[in-house]
């Protein structure tokens, strides 16, 4: 073989490779990010606190309604934060669209709501919902990361 | 009736010179030995008879000398030339049936990798290697063989790692620490790819990779090499994390010389890799040496040891999504610093052309401490012994059987102070009738853990090969397997991410029977083709009490012997060599179908961390004294995994497929060896284990000085 078939075939196979090279892996992400203060005294029935996501529709004022359910609102809720903690930061990935966000306590062991699918259906049974947390709208742009700071919780 | 002896020269059947190194091997028998520095060899002692010599050496195609008449008095010349192999693959392998054989009339599948192979990557870790294998699969170090291991936190291989002939699993998780593998001093590794636990016991039962140390070359020899690299930066805006940027370098110093009869290696290796995240970095000091002594051709004996100092960052999951470089808050400074030291003693001795016996011993010391969030340190130890011998009874059938000893200890915070030993005893007769080779063996072993006796498993198997010409085989095997749980998955108790991980005393072995039909084709020159290897497998594995972690209903983890599993699959293997070696190609399939199933043999769910397909491909160009390589690896998109699935509604945790490109070009000039080599051209990216970005853009170089 000559050196110049030599390079045409080096530069067919690379440019074959250049072509199959756009396979889609992970990419940029969009979701909400920030801090949260605490209140350094937790009391000793929460285990843990999360953000948790619900969609735009979630009305709190029908959370104790005969009928109405939260989990038809829930979306995600971002990673437990153990109880005594005074700052914590946050991260959670959404698609884009409209939200609302809020902070509440668990009075069970997240990993258990997170593997009894029972329990999770009923989930307002096992949260608090701290005063001083009023659902904060969110609005999420492609690629893009909304930043959520200044949230105080007291439980 | 007197002895006499075979001798001769052998030389490069196209340059004419002598070739020093080639290992010469008395055919059903444990006779052989080496050429010296000028190509001679002598085998003495030969009582008389017909034999048949085979002539080995890593580059070159195996030569089979047969019908060599030795009559008595007489000492007899045979030169022998050999011609260059252009794949540079193995073709004696010495795993499957614990002897050296043909890799065509292995009774299971067997692949085997070179070390131009090895050396043309340049990497420092032999698991980026085994990666590009047919049938082989890694998930952070984790080895899968036909997915038999999927990913158990590190612990509990499904796949055992030897190094020449002994087990180098962690005495307490059952893992591998693939930095004790000094891969620049690594002459071949072999990867039996079926249940391997008639053989090789527990953590076999999903196959066997065996990386067997080189012996020094008769010449003097010193190398000197040194690579540096540097990680991209990432290519998505939002990932950006560090101005500068992270740098691997790696300097190795290696001396071998042979005196009187006597051979030795000694190497020195110093890593420091910044890491692409933040928390996987690594800085390790590897000290290892072996010294090969020859006593005649009736005793040789041999001595491996290695130290590694090492201290790395300890990554549990990347910080977010948005920020997957970056470590969780409050564990940017964890680290865990460790020294890990192994002896391997080997005594051999040949007693007469159709009996020899081997003694094997080993010591495993490993001790680490982990500094951050969450402080832990361990004490572990593993002492292995066995006797084996191997005996021709006639022409036609031969037997291999032995006995093992292994005691375990560890003492550590996350797993308590615990203690466990096996006892194991093995046979293997191999019968060869006509074109047919029946292998009929089995394997007791009992167990015991702090003291009381666990379990006693018998592991039997039977496997035909069937090799009508020297350059076809079709074979068929079945055996048991099984696995003792580790230490780890008895007695872990730990918290990791969310989940509390809690300890399990009460587990069994579980148990697997595998069974595997294939063929291999190995021929060469037609018209363009130089070489034309195939390998094809169909494969077919139960198991019974699978381990696993699994969740209860308050979400703690424990390991349970908790379902059947089912994995069946085929592999396919293709090396071609083109046009008088300018062009070599070789690309490996996997497929797999592995699932849970229940007691009624219902499918019941996709296990976890396996790979439906896998497809490896490597193609090299090889002009003037420039060697240009191309790697493609793809796997599909893991179906299942444990810890955190991916969640539509918010494209939390997402899984891709794996299209990952490597390039490679080196050359060398007199005694200098330059190898520039780019992994993740792409920089494409994906998770295996979730929320653990795998590996970023890296430009390497290593410059390589033979003294």
């Amino acid at each position: 073989m000559t050196p110049v078939r030599l390079v045409v075939m080096v530069l067919v196979i690379f440019s074959l490779v250049w072509n199959c090279s756009d396979p889609g892996g992970l990419e940029a992400v969009s979701g909400v990010q920030g801090s949260i203060q605490f209140n350094p005294t937790w009391p000793d029935s929460i285990k843990s606190a999360v953000v948790v996501i619900f969609n735009k529709d979630l009305n709190l004022d029908s959370l104790n309604a005969p009928g109405y359910s939260v989990t038809d609102h829930y979306v995600t809720f971002g990673d437990p934060i153990d109880p005594g903690t005074e700052n914590a930061d946050y991260f959670i990935q959404l698609k884009p669209g409209d939200y609302q966000g809020m902070v509440i306590g668990l009075i069970v062991e997240p990993s258990q709501l997170l593997t009894n699918d029972e329990m999770f259906q009923n989930i307002q049974d096992y949260i608090v919902v701290p005063g001083t947390a009023i659902p904060r709208g969110i609005r999420i742009l492609e690629k893009q990361v909304n930043e959520q700071t200044g949230w105080y919780v007291r439980f | 009736m007197g002895n006499t002896s075979v001798s001769g020269k052998i030389a490069d059947a196209k340059s004419g010179m002598s070739l020093p190194g080639v290992n010469i091997q008395v055919q059903r028998s444990s006779l052989g030995t080496t050429s010296d520095l000028d190509g001679n060899y002598q085998l003495d002692d030969l009582p008389p008879g017909i034999y048949a010599l085979t002539f080995t050496m890593m580059g070159y195609a195996p030569h089979t000398e047969k019908n060599i008449q030795i009559v008595d008095g007489v000492s007899t010349e045979l030169n022998i030339e050999l011609k260059t192999n252009v794949l540079a693959s193995p073709q004696v392998v010495v795993t499957s049936s614990r002897k050296s054989q043909d890799i065509l009339e292995s009774p299971f599948s067997v692949s085997a990798i070179g070390p131009r192979e090895i050396q043309a990557k340049a990497v420092t870790q032999m698991v980026d290697i085994l990666s590009y294998e047919s049938g082989v699969s890694t998930i952070k170090g984790q080895l899968n063989i036909r997915g038999t291991s999927g990913y158990a936190i590190g612990a509990g291989s499904r796949s055992l790692l030897l190094i020449d002939g002994i087990p180098m699993l962690g005495s307490a998780a059952g893992n591998i620490t693939w930095a004790n593998v000094p891969t620049s001093e690594v002459d071949r590794v072999e990867i039996v790819k079926s249940g391997g636990s008639a053989m090789y016991g527990s953590s076999a039962m999903g196959g066997v990779v065996n990386i067997i140390t080189r012996n020094a070359p008769p010449q003097p020899e010193t190398r000197i090499s040194t690579q540096i690299g540097t990680y991209s930066k990432p290519r998505i805006d939002q990932w950006a994390w560090q101005d500068s940027r992270r740098y691997v370098s790696n300097f190795e110093l290696s001396h071998s010389r042979s005196f009187a009869d006597h051979a030795a290696w000694l190497r020195v290796q110093k890593r420091r890799d910044d890491g692409f995240m933040q928390l996987n970095w690594e800085e390790a000091l590897n000290i290892s040496g072996k010294v090969k002594l020859n006593f005649g051709n009736a005793h040789s004996a041999a001595v491996f040891v290695n130290v590694l100092d090492d201290k790395s960052g300890l990554l549990s999951t990347w910080k977010s999504p948005a920020d997957p470089f970056e470590a969780p808050a409050g564990s940017e400074n964890d680290l865990t610093d460790g020294l890990k030291t192994i002896i391997n003693i080997h005594y051999n001795y040949v007693r007469s052309p159709e009996l020899a016996y081997k003694v094997r011993g080993g010591a495993y010391w490993n001790s680490w401490q982990n500094h951050g969030v969450d402080p832990d340190h361990s004490n572990e130890s593993r002492y292995f012994a066995e006797l084996q011998s191997s005996r021709n009874w006639s022409e036609i059938l031969t037997s291999v059987q032995g006995f093992t000893l292994q005691e375990n200890g560890v003492e550590a915070q996350i797993f308590g102070t615990h203690g466990s030993h096996s006892l194991a005893a093995y046979l293997l007769l191999q019968q060869k009738l006509k074109l047919t080779t029946l292998s009929l063996g089995g394997r007791w072993e009992a167990y015991a853990v702090d003291g009381i006796e666990r379990d006693q498993v018998f592991s039997p198997q039977v496997a035909l090969n069937w090799k009508p010409n020297e350059w076809f085989a079709m074979r068929i095997s079945t055996g048991k397997g099984f696995r003792v749980p580790t230490v780890a998955e008895m007695f872990t108790r730990a918290r990791r991410s969310i989940f509390t991980v809690e300890p399990n005393p009460e587990l069994v072995s579980e148990t697997s029977i595998s069974r595997e039909i294939g063929l291999s084709l190995m021929t060469g020159q037609l018209g363009m083709i130089d070489l034309l290897k195939l390998d094809l497998a169909i494969f077919h594995n139960k198991f019974n009490n699978l381990i696993e972690p699994v969740p209860d209903s308050l979400g703690i983890i424990h390991f349970e012997n908790i379902s059947d599993a089912r994995i069946a699959g085929m592999d396919i293997g293709l090396g071609v060599s083109l046009f008088s070696n300018l062009v070599d190609a070789k690309t490996a399939y996997t497929w797999l179908d592995p699932v849970s199933v229940g007691a009624d043999g219902a499918v019941l769910d996709t296990l976890s961390y396996r790979y439906r397909q896998h497809w490896v491909t490597t193609l090299g160009l090889h002009y003037w004294n420039l060697d240009a390589s191309l790697e493609y690896r793809y796997a599909s998109r893991l179906e299942s995994v444990e810890l955190f699935q991916e969640n539509p509604l918010t494209a939390q945790d997402e899984r891709v497929p794996v299209h990952v490109w490597n390039a490679g070009l080196g050359t060398s000039y007199k005694d200098w060896r330059a190898i520039f080599r780019v992994e993740n051209i792409f920089q494409y990216y994906y998770t295996q284990l979730e929320r653990n970005l795998e590996q970023e853009r890296i430009f390497m170089i290593t410059l390589e000085k033979m003294l």
